[in-house]
């Protein structure tokens, strides 16, 4: 028998619960090969959330605390895969595959033997890697695979990240070109640049719209569950997201939805006792205004019970009896950590999600919430969110005898350094870049600057200094590639990978590496 | 010497297997995806039996030439550890895998494919 706090569950039940967890992880893992393939339909993807919530919550009632923690982590996962629409790397994939089996060995083993062997600290710790490597926000998935990954990937999503990076190569190609020709076919190739970087934007942001009515359905599935009679409408049209965006308004839209529509909304005949049409309305509508994208959920029901928050509160110990506070105060209440799980948020208002992890998901990327509420009409949740391209740091410097701008990832040091020119690596020749005529930093502003990353070294042919800080990546091309063009401060700059560029000298004397290039080109190899 | 193993002989992956001073080992060559993962499942379970025949230490698997092994032949691995570690104690063998640190895949993947057996698995670089 196993024991369950004070129960012990009989073993009749523990086979019972063995067996159909079984059943669901097979369901799981079908379903998770079938999204990977874009071959599921789209019931598929809320089968497998609700299969695994259900194996979580009954993992934790016959007392396999440790395959509820894994859930819980497949399910952040699986989240962040959602987020991405399944456009993620074969590491992902690899990782969500061995949990689910994972999940299957610690079902297996008899609960009165010793665990032996089983490392499910080490294997939380690998999640939390990919989590971080695959889904942080200056890391597009895939890029940082090898060629042998992009070519046994055939998603229709790895797709257009393939696309995405071979039209990078491209672009960035035409901007080299144009940068080495003269008179109108420069302003040509400028502007057929400026074509594929508007292309590479569109393969990169994705509309919003598709979301936004996904949640929209599922929130008016829930109103139906509910016996409620709701009407929930999205509007989005033109508006594009990146997929950091996207990932964050994934799971703070569904979960206000659900909330306005389990909480906002009254039974029809409270409705009409208070002289409403007997249909409640749920609205979410999103616009996109300069670097930032504002979403809104409305609801025209009973508003946010502050009186009900206050005692909540007090309760919590989060305000003293004789605190006196505002609607404002009350309202901002509702985010506490605590206040929003049982009495806010019933289990129907999503996987278990409550505003203060809303506003913390919002918060995390640079954006804010508001929530406004009119008692007796309703209330309006506000999210707003910065829309940014990814960034890198970088040092930056000019070439010599030119104007063009070069960028060096921020991860090697950069110094000015007494050495002979003929010794350093000039890139703008390897690039076959142009002298720019009537430059101010002509050849005499040469000089020569060493970049260190761990233990390889590079010294480089430089041009005036520069500043450097945040460049954003307007055209990203994979690491083999020598160049990606990034914007700094407004200026097009090119972004130069020591080892890539090594590899274009081909031992070419006039452009021979500085000492240490070879082990700067292990490093980055 | 041959083993009884049978190898895997296709256009995208090889496999064969050896035994050599009292060493049983594996070495994967290639690519293998989906279509590979029965071929695999195979070798690896007349590898198991294999081993039990011989009544080896250790299984060696050599996949420093494999380019790249996708989830579902992953399984196939952890269906084999699993079979291993449902051995009585005396019957139990190690598993040693031996990776190329260049192939960023096999870091985290066998990383976490240690985890499922940390006293019976051993990855090498």
């Amino acid at each position: 028998m196993t024991r369950v706090g004070v129960y012990v569950l009989p073993e009749s039940l523990l086979a019972r619960f063995r067996t159909v967890s079984y059943e669901r992880l097979d369901r799981i893992d079908s379903a998770w090969v079938a999204l990977m393939q874009g071959t599921g339909p789209r019931s598929v993807e809320d089968d497998v959330f609700r299969d695994l919530h259900t194996l979580k919550g009954d993992a934790q009632v016959a007392g396999f605390s440790d395959v509820g923690v894994l859930c819980q982590r497949l399910e952040d996962l699986l989240s962040a895969a959602r987020g991405r629409q399944y456009r993620v790397n074969e590491e992902v994939d690899i990782v969500v595959t061995m949990s689910i089996q994972f999940i299957g060995m610690l079902l297996r083993k008899k609960s009165d033997v010793p665990r032996t062997g089983i490392d499910l600290e080490g294997f939380l710790a690998q999640i939390q890697e990919v989590l971080t490597d695959a889904f942080q926000r200056t890391d597009a998935p895939v890029i940082h695979q090898p060629a042998t990954h992009l070519r046994l990937a055939d998603t229709p999503g790895r797709n257009a990240i393939r696309a995405s990076l071979r039209l990078g190569s491209v672009a960035t190609t035409v901007y080299l070109e144009h940068l080495r020709t003269t008179g109108r076919s420069r302003a040509r190739l400028r502007d057929a640049w400026h074509i594929l970087v508007r292309e590479l934007e569109g393969l990169e942001w994705v509309p919003l719209a598709p979301l936004l009515e996904r949640h929209a359905t599922s929130a008016s599935q829930l109103a139906t569950e509910l016996g409620k009679d709701v009407r929930v409408t999205s509007e989005a049209v033109g508006i594009r997201v990146s997929v950091d965006v996207l990932d964050t308004l994934n799971t703070t839209v569904l979960h206000a939805l659900r909330n306005a529509v389990d909480h906002g909304i009254e039974p029809s005949a409270a409705r009409r006792a208070r002289g409403k049409e007997c249909a409640g309305n749920v609205r979410v509508t999103a616009d996109a205004a300069g670097d930032f994208v504002e979403v809104v959920i409305s609801d025209d029901g009973q508003g946010v019970d502050t009186e009900a928050v206050r005692r909540r509160a007090a309760a919590l110990g989060l305000l003293a009896t004789e605190d006196s506070p505002s609607e404002a105060q009350l309202l901002e209440l509702v985010f506490h950590a605590g206040l929003s799980t049982r009495d806010a948020v019933s289990d129907t208002s999503g996987r278990g999600v409550g505003m203060d992890a809303v506003k913390t998901a919002v918060i995390r990327v640079g954006g804010s919430v508001t929530l406004e509420s009119f008692r007796g009409r309703g209330t309006k949740l506000s999210i707003r969110l910065p829309q940014t391209r990814s960034t890198i740091d970088v040092h930056a410097f000019r070439a010599p005898r030119s104007n063009v701008l070069f960028a060096i990832d921020s991860g090697w040091t950069l110094e000015q350094v007494d050495r002979p020119l003929e010794a350093a690596l000039d890139a703008a020749a390897l690039l076959e870049l142009p002298v720019t005529e009537g430059t101010l930093d002509g050849v005499d502003a040469c000089r020569a600057v060493r970049l260190r990353h761990i233990n390889a070294e590079l010294t480089l042919l430089a041009g005036a200094a520069h500043p450097g800080g945040p460049a954003q990546r307007i055209c990203v091309t994979v690491q083999e590639d020598p160049v990606e063009i990034v914007t700094l401060g407004g200026e097009d700059a090119l972004l130069l990978r020591p080892a890539a560029l090594l590899a274009l000298t081909h031992g070419d004397a006039a452009v021979r590496p500085a000492p240490g290039l070879d082990s700067a080109r292990r490093q980055e190899a | 010497m041959t083993t009884q193993v049978p190898p895997i002989t296709t256009a995208e992956l090889n496999a064969t297997s050896t035994f050599e001073g009292g060493q049983l080992a594996t070495r994967f060559v290639g690519t293998a995806d989906s279509r590979a993962m029965k071929s695999i499942d195979s070798l690896l379970k007349a590898l198991h039996e294999e081993a039990l025949r011989l009544q080896v230490r250790e299984v060696t698997i050599d996949l420093t030439q494999l380019e790249f092994m996708n989830s579902s032949c992953f399984k196939a691995f952890v269906t084999w550890i699993g079979n291993l570690q449902d051995l009585e104690s005396p019957k139990q063998y190690s598993i040693v895998f031996k990776s190329d640190d260049n192939k960023h895949w096999q870091r985290r993947s066998l990383e976490a494919l240690s985890c499922f057996a940390v006293d019976l698995i051993r990855v090498e670089t």
